[in-house]
């Protein structure tokens, strides 16, 4: 049984979630499934019920850095733990933050992509 | 002319007749066989003789001088010549305006006594050298020569040599001038280590003055030990005088130890020894003293009577240039003056505080530079001397360790230099840069805040674009292909449908796509995730009837996807007018933030939007952790300035912020009293303890590490809040959070 790939995006700003959303699903239309969170928690019980699901996998998971509770890091080192083989990507308006210079250059398998961000950059790392 | 006097020098001419005119014969009247005796009691004799006939009688020095020479030189006594010479021009320096050509005499003085190997004697006029260059204020050579002297004098004992002890100190007195205390106390040190204490003179003068210097380097424990030795032996001989004034330094050191009830008591018998002798400066710095300990203990009405009290006596004596003394008294009227409500006054203090600390630092830096170009002729000094003695062998070594000195001097000046500038311009600086620090920290966070918005119009706008040109392709296949009831019915779903104007949850989002999902799948349709998830992003919430007839078309997927093409158009652009919104928002909130007015402008001001203008900026700070809960009640415009309010609360929910560690509650309340209006700022953090909690609004005032915060923060927003005729106070309790009050006149009339 082909299995749904699931894309799941976190950003306490709703205005980004539904620009992700246009973009994502223009992109890869039916290819994946989309499930959007306003925040860290959220994003984690959803992809609990979708682990629980079996023709369902995480495939990517998109997060803000800065969101009130958890912070998009932890979140994504959190998903790794849970989820093997799932790309992580954060999504961030700290440019110049140390912090996540750090994030980048470590090797927990977070990539980084800065706000504003291109569409095309976005989807190559999804796809790649 | 004083007929003793008179009679003294009668006998003295006398004398110097008989011994001039007999020969080898002696004066019997002149100080009896002065010139057999030791070199200490010739001192002796020559000091009272010439204080007798100088201070009782105002004959000159030079008359003085000329009588000893000629008695002197007749009996071929030069080192009692050379001591009349040398006390000679110690009264010509202290006494009288001594002209530059005293320094060519006193230099010849040296080489003579060179010469006849009198060493004391050539130590003594070395330091008479440096004590004229020290009261030209030229420090370098002073201290040049007090060195010299010193390092011919040290093998000497207190028999050979009486006045050692008054040396050192004068010696240590330079140092301490030049606020280099470890030297200083070393060489006051040197004084008890070496002379039996009896021999001492002015003992408790010495023992203040050690006590003094350990209590500038923080020695508490050895301080006060000197200070009660001083006070002890002070007490004995019934020198009151000395006895209050031990007291009064005793008490800062007590106060340095928070002993404040020792202190006071202490405090309190100086005032009553200075007040009965008339110390006059001593009761200035004492009374000041007693109002600051005062106000510590609550009692800010007798405080401010002990602040008049020296303010009193700074007007009379005119002691406005003292600076050292002012900058110790004016803080302490200050706060007594805010403790009392008179925050004008209080601030006026503060000022002129401020401006008379800027010149005290600027001699004091002044003083301490020249320490410094004289501690580079002193290396230079004594590497001479080195060189001299073993010149081959040291030769390279000491080029390098003058190097390194050298080295180290420069930057000593570069530091002074520095530390003299900065504290200019940080001084002036202070309370302007308060503000943009706090909004420096936050640019990061700003940037984020600006680059949320923009992010979303970027992408909003590239989807109208794509959304269009989709539709484009699809117009020619819409009006050519599809079946006119199909299209009848889709024009008709796209009429009536409603799309919500409203942003739901991602919660209440997915609960929709779900419904319609089930929905879809009752209606026989399949794989409906993607259009539903389109229908809900786009605004339509349920599936309408002619939505239903859709369904059945051959064509549904395709128009559902002109569907969320079309109504995709409307909702990209709502996004980014919202978006536009936010970010202007946040532009207007920084601008106003940083805006200053020229004037004190006091307009009408809406409370409510003026406190959520501070959370617009800092909505990012806060959000990490903390919830807000706001009860803000409908109140009437107060009169004020926006901006200085503004930072009220900019500093007030900082404060709260960092007191709960980014984590917690913050409840901002706006509510009505009366005539007044309160707004309340409230944290869950850990409070402030209650030891310090009569000194948070006190300038420099700070609980941050140094250079995290400058103190200022809650004094500038006193001071603010008192421009607005209004009060500020808080209630904290430690473990369990802090609430500050700001309880603003609805009145019109603010001073």
């Amino acid at each position: 049984m082909k299995k749904i790939l699931n894309i799941v995006c976190v950003d306490d700003e709703k205005i980004v979630l539904d620009s992700l959303n246009s973009q994502l699903t223009r992109n890869f239309g039916n290819n994946y499934n989309y499930e959007f969170a306003e925040s860290a928690e959220e994003a984690l019980d959803i992809i609990d019920d979708l682990c629980h699901e079996e023709d369902e996998m995480i495939y990517v998971v998109i997060s803000d850095w800065l969101m009130p509770g958890m912070k998009g890091d932890e979140l994504l080192i959190e998903v790794r733990k849970k989820v093997d083989n799932v790309k992580t990507i954060l999504l961030t308006g700290h440019i110049d933050s140390k912090v996540i210079q750090e994030i980048e250059k470590s090797d927990k398998g977070i990539k980084c992509i800065y706000k504003p961000w291109n569409e095309k950059d976005l989807i190559a790392l999804i796809e790649d | 002319m004083n007929k003793a006097v008179t009679c003294l020098l009668f006998i003295i001419f006398s004398a110097l007749a008989f011994g001039k005119s007999f020969g080898e014969q002696r004066p019997t009247i002149f100080p009896q066989n002065v010139l057999h005796k030791s070199y200490k009691i010739q001192c002796f004799t020559v000091d009272s003789i010439y204080d007798e006939i100088f201070y009782k009688h105002s004959q000159t020095p030079d008359s003085i001088l000329n009588l000893f020479e000629n008695f002197s030189l007749s009996n071929r006594d030069f080192q009692l010549y050379y001591l009349f010479a040398i006390k000679h021009y110690y009264l010509k320096i202290y006494n009288i305006q001594a002209d530059s050509s005293i320094q060519k005499n006193i230099s010849a003085l040296i080489n003579e006594l060179e010469e006849k190997q009198l060493y004391i004697l050539k130590a003594e006029a070395h330091q008479l050298l440096a004590e004229y260059y020290w009261t030209n204020k030229n420090y370098p050579p002073s201290l040049e020569h007090y060195i010299y002297a010193y390092h011919i004098y040290s093998p000497f004992s207190i028999d050979e040599f009486p006045h050692k002890a008054d040396f050192l100190y004068d010696f240590g007195n330079r140092y301490y001038h030049f606020r280099d205390l470890e030297t200083a106390k070393r060489y006051y040190l040197e004084v008890w280590r070496t002379i039996p204490s009896e021999q001492i003179p002015n003992n408790v003068s010495k023992l203040n003055t050690l006590a003094l210097a350990y209590s500038g380097l923080d020695i508490i424990d050895s301080s006060n030990y000197y200070f009660n030795k001083a006070n002890a032996i002070a007490e004995k001989n019934n020198d009151e005088v000395w006895v209050g004034i031990i007291c009064g330094n005793l008490s800062t050191n007590y106060m340095k130890q928070q002993k404040y009830d020792e202190a006071i008591a202490l405090i309190e018998k100086n005032i009553t020894i200075s007040e009965k002798h008339h110390q006059m400066i001593d009761l200035t710095t004492a009374y000041s003293r007693y109002g600051e300990l005062l106000l510590i203990k609550k009692d800010s009405k007798k405080a401010l009577e002990m602040e008049l009290k020296s303010l009193e006596i700074i007007k009379q004596k005119n002691l406005f240039l003292n600076y050292s003394l002012i900058v110790r008294i004016y803080p302490n009227v200050a706060k007594v003056y805010a403790a009392n409500g008179n925050m004008k006054l209080a601030y006026a203090y503060y000022d002129s505080a401020y401006i008379a600390n800027e010149a005290w630092q600027k001699e004091r830096n002044a003083i301490i530079l020249s320490g410094v170009q004289h501690k580079i002729d002193v290396e230079r000094h004594t590497a001479e001397i080195q060189k001299n003695q073993d010149e081959v062998k040291h030769q390279k070594q000491l080029q390098y360790s003058l190097t390194g000195v050298l080295a180290i001097v420069l930057i000593g000046l570069g530091v002074i230099l520095f530390q003299q500038r900065k504290i200019k311009s940080a001084q002036s600086k202070l309370i302007q840069s308060e503000k943009m620090a706090v909004l420096g920290q936050l640019s990061a966070s700003i940037a984020h805040e600006v680059n949320t918005p923009l992010g979303a119009i970027k992408s909003s706008s590239e989807e109208s674009i794509n959304s269009f040109s989709e539709i484009l392709n699809d117009l020619s296949w819409f009006t050519h292909t599809v079946p006119e009831n199909e299209k009848h019915a889709f024009m008709e779903f796209l009429l009536y449908s409603t799309p919500a104007n409203q942003t739901l949850s991602t919660k209440e989002e997915r609960e929709i796509k779900k419904n319609i999902r089930d929905r879809f799948n009752e209606l026989g349709v399949e794989n409906t995730r993607l259009i539903s998830d389109r229908l809900v992003h786009v605004g339509i919430y349920e599936i309408t009837p002619a939505l239903e007839t859709i369904t059945k078309s051959h064509y549904f997927d395709k128009l559902m996807l002109l569907t969320y093409n079309l109504l995709n158009q409307q909702r990209s652009n709502q996004t980014i007018l919202l978006a536009v919104d936010k970010a202007s928002r946040i532009v207007k909130a920084l601008k106003a933030y940083t805006h200053t007015t020229k004037s004190d402008e006091m307009i009408s001001i809406n409370l409510r939007d003026n406190i959520e203008m501070v959370l617009t900026i800092y909505h990012n700070r806060l959000k990490q952790g903390i919830q807000i809960i706001k009860d803000y009640e409908d109140v009437p415009n107060i009169y004020g300035n926006p901006d200085k309010l503004n930072q009220v609360w900019t500093n007030l929910i900082v404060n709260a912020v960092q007191a709960m560690d980014n984590n917690g509650i913050l409840s901002i309340g706006i509510k009505r009293e009366g005539d007044f209006v309160v707004v309340s700022i409230k944290d869950t953090g850990k409070g402030i303890p209650k030891e310090i909690q009569s000194k948070i609004f006190d300038p420099f005032f700070t609980t941050k590490n140094s250079g995290e915060g400058s103190g200022l923060g809650l004094d500038i927003i006193k001071r603010i809040v008192e421009d607005h005729n209004a009060k500020i106070s808080f209630h904290s309790i430690e473990g369990e959070g802090t609430t500050f009050y700001v309880k603003l006149s609805l009145n019109k009339a603010v001073s």
